[in-house]
């Protein structure tokens, strides 16, 4: 549905995207992870035309939507990473206007709001202003505002950051749902369960480039000489990261809560007991540790060496 | 596709009470204070020199002075008198010019000017003087049978002012007030009479007639009438219809930089983008700022013209004229506010609408005259006020009060429509190369 060839974007000397290849099949969910600065805004911004690319190729659908915008707008939909909407109108109000912004009028623009309504599970307060919802129904209608007019395409950027579980999985299901209906689907994000959850293809990206690419079980394939160590300490863990990096087969370590770290390690199943008798010979307060099959997160780490959220 | 975002900006408008409550509030309690703080300084502020008074004869001298002998020797001629003659000494038209007019008194008060009909209304229309007093036909014949004859002719004056000048007019009605109080006298009209009749009748005739006239004169005080009029058409401007026009003027400057902030806020707020993406151009966006500015505008105003009128009980008359001065402000605050909206925008801060809303509005107040009237300011001010949109809506408005022509407030439409053109083709442009160099990222992101 989408490709891009060779894509790269500058800011005057800044080179915010470099020469990037990506293919987002139809009907898919495709994941673009990175940290902030990766690349991934604008990514999507070429994508959805805001910005213009400033050399490489981006076909919607077989057509070249840098010479042509109008191919691909009437068939997109763009939920921006703030939320995108004008707080003093309610949320009716507001699905009204971008609905009317897309053509729709009437007695369609009507039954539209109400599907979406019923999609995004906000109809009960739909009449209330925006700006006295809880963070995650704007977030909702932020979607909501993007699926009004049925679009082929969604490009969600970071669509859950700072809201409450109940409504991130509301959200993550949304998705789920939109997609099994047919609807292709771009999702940026930060949180690697997220996309872990929801993604059939996933590009990692860092400095501007896409440094992997593939399904999830293929990225985790790529790092299957490598294993995921899951330690928890009495303490805080910060204090132990240098000690931790210096150890033999050790490729990086990552924070995961205040008394937990992960670590990568590489080699067999010798050198990951190594790693475990010199923690303990350090006498840092170990209390427990796992050793699993890296999942994204790791995947993220052995590539870039630094953890998504560092 | 105009008309949603036109109302989409109505609607946010409206759903903001308290920037509404200041653009529409805060300008009627403005008025209501300044007006009453400022209402004695209005009409000639600063104007101490003697009034400059144009003398308007419509009367005959020559033949006056000889249709009244023909009356005198009809009134006498049935004693068997001699033919009446009149002693140069006891001249009416002297009495008044030199006598009254020339008094030290009164030239410290009335600078006095003859002239025709059309001097004097020419005149009073360029503000080169304040006053015309009109002496009716027969004011020197009415004036000698008053004096010589039992009979009492009313005499009409009037006095035609310029509305900058009320308090002249009212000087002036009351110093020729004072000349007529005087001619009513019966005193001076027996001495008059004594001076006057000695010369023509014996002494007999003299005073038998004495006891009637005396009588007569105290029972029947001549009806001389002053009548204080305006230039036709035009209205006394009091501190009530000054400060609802100049806040009116001042205020939806507001507008402009209520409008300077929208483009960047749907910018920040990425309702921008969102409207881009479904294929919205910035210059459609700008459009419906445009109109709704416009609203604004026209909100604004109206509410304050209809609180003056209303509560302060200025006389506003020809609506039309009313509502195309309203439409022709508007326009013209509209395109300066989505010109001030694109340079924002490009600037991406919002440092050139705090410098419009929080210094340059006050400085276009002041040279505009909407602080204080720019008569009791330096000389410089009348031309600077035309470097301030409120300036110029200001004259335009008080021109409309004043039931100017058309013709006479085509400088102003013209001001405004050209500040509307340019403005809002400045706009035009800098917004679409804002656009591209946006879509382009020729700019720093």
């Amino acid at each position: 549905m989408i490709i891009a060839e060779q894509l790269r974007k500058n800011f005057g000397p800044l080179e915010a995207v470099s020469g990037i290849n990506l293919e987002i099949p139809k009907g898919q969910i495709v994941g673009l992870l990175g940290p902030n600065g990766a690349g991934k805004s604008t990514t999507i911004s070429m994508i959805s035309t805001l910005y213009k690319p400033t050399s490489g190729k981006l076909y919607f659908e077989g057509k070249d939507i840098i010479k042509e915008p109008k191919w691909i707008k009437p068939h997109l939909g763009y939920v921006p990473q703030e939320i995108a909407l004008y707080q003093s109108l309610s949320g009716y109000e507001n699905l009204k206007y971008f609905g009317g912004l897309y053509g729709l009028s009437g007695g369609e623009l009507k039954k539209r709001i109400e599907a979406v309504s019923e999609i995004i599970g906000i109809n009960e307060r739909l009449k209330d202003k925006v700006e006295h919802y809880s963070g995650g129904m704007k977030r909702r209608i932020n979607i909501g505002v993007a699926l009004l007019h049925s679009p082929k395409l969604i490009i969600m950027d970071e669509p859950t950051v700072g809201i409450d579980p109940q409504s991130r999985n509301h959200i993550l299901e949304t998705v789920k749902r939109l997609n099994d209906e047919g609807m292709t689907v771009i999702y940026t994000s930060h949180y690697m369960e997220e996309v872990e959850a929801i993604c059939q293809n996933v590009y990692i990206m860092d400095h501007g480039k896409v440094i992997a690419s593939g399904t999830q079980e293929a990225l985790i394939d790529q790092s299957d000489s490598h294993t995921a160590i899951h330690l928890k300490f009495e303490g805080e863990v910060t204090s132990h990261f240098d000690a931790l990096k210096k150890l033999d087969n050790v490729m990086a370590v990552n924070r995961v809560s205040d008394n937990e770290v992960g670590i990568l390690a590489s080699g067999n199943g010798n050198s990951q007991k190594e790693i475990i008798k010199s923690i303990l010979a350090m006498d840092l307060g170990l209390v427990s540790f796992d050793v699993t099959r890296p999942n994204l997160e790791q995947v993220f780490l052995k590539l870039t060496g630094r953890g998504l959220r560092d | 596709m105009l008309l949603k975002l036109y109302l989409k900006d109505v609607k946010v408008l409206l759903s903001d009470k308290k920037g509404l409550m200041i653009f529409i509030l805060m300008p009627m309690v403005l008025t209501t204070i300044l007006s009453f703080a400022l209402s004695g300084s209005f009409g000639e502020a600063g104007r101490m020199e003697p009034v400059r008074v144009a003398i308007v004869k419509n009367y005959d001298v020559a033949a006056e002075q000889a249709q009244f002998m023909e009356t005198a020797s009809q009134f006498i001629s049935g004693e068997g008198a001699e033919p009446m003659t009149l002693d140069e000494s006891f001249d009416m038209e002297k009495v008044f010019f030199e006598t009254f007019l020339g008094n030290d008194a009164v030239k410290a008060i009335l600078d006095p000017v003859v002239m025709t009909a059309e001097e004097a209304t020419k005149a009073l229309e360029n503000d080169t003087l304040g006053v015309v007093v009109t002496l009716p036909e027969g004011f020197i014949y009415d004036q000698y049978v008053n004096f010589i004859l039992p009979n009492r002719n009313p005499i009409d004056v009037q006095i035609t002012q310029h509305p900058d000048y009320g308090y002249s007019g009212q000087i002036v009605e009351s110093v020729f007030g004072s000349y007529f109080d005087t001619l009513n006298n019966r005193i001076i009209s027996k001495n008059v009479y004594l001076e006057v009749g000695s010369t023509y009748l014996t002494s007999e005739k003299l005073f038998a007639s004495m006891q009637d006239i005396l009588s007569e004169t105290e029972n029947e005080p001549v009806e001389n009438a002053i009548v204080l009029k305006n230039i036709p058409g035009k209205k006394v401007i009091n501190s009530f219809t000054y400060y609802a026009i100049s806040m009116m003027g001042m205020f939806i400057l507001y507008s402009a930089g209520y409008m300077g902030r929208e483009l960047l806020r749907e910018k920040k707020m990425l309702t921008l983008d969102r409207g881009v993406v479904a294929g919205i151009h910035y210059g459609r966006v700008l459009a419906g700022k445009y109109l709704m500015t416009t609203t604004l505008c026209v909100l604004q105003m109206s509410a304050l013209i209809g609180y003056a009128a209303l509560i302060l009980k200025v006389d506003w008359n020809e609506p039309v004229k009313i509502l195309v001065g309203i439409l022709f402000s508007s326009f013209a605050v509209s395109g300066v506010g989505v010109f001030i909206s694109a340079i924002t925008l490009t600037a991406d801060n919002y440092r050139v609408a705090n410098v419009f809303e929080n210094l340059l509005i006050h400085v276009f107040a002041l040279i505009g005259g909407s602080y204080i009237p720019l008569d009791v300011l330096p000389n410089l001010f009348q031309t600077l006020k035309y470097f301030a949109l409120n300036g110029i809506v200001i004259d335009l408005f008080l021109d409309t009060y004043q039931n100017a022509a058309w013709d006479a407030m085509l400088p102003e439409y013209g001001m405004l429509l050209g500040i509307a053109i340019v403005f809002t083709g400045l706009a035009a442009l800098i917004i679409r190369r804002k656009e591209v160099t946006e879509f382009e990222g020729t700019i720093t992101s």
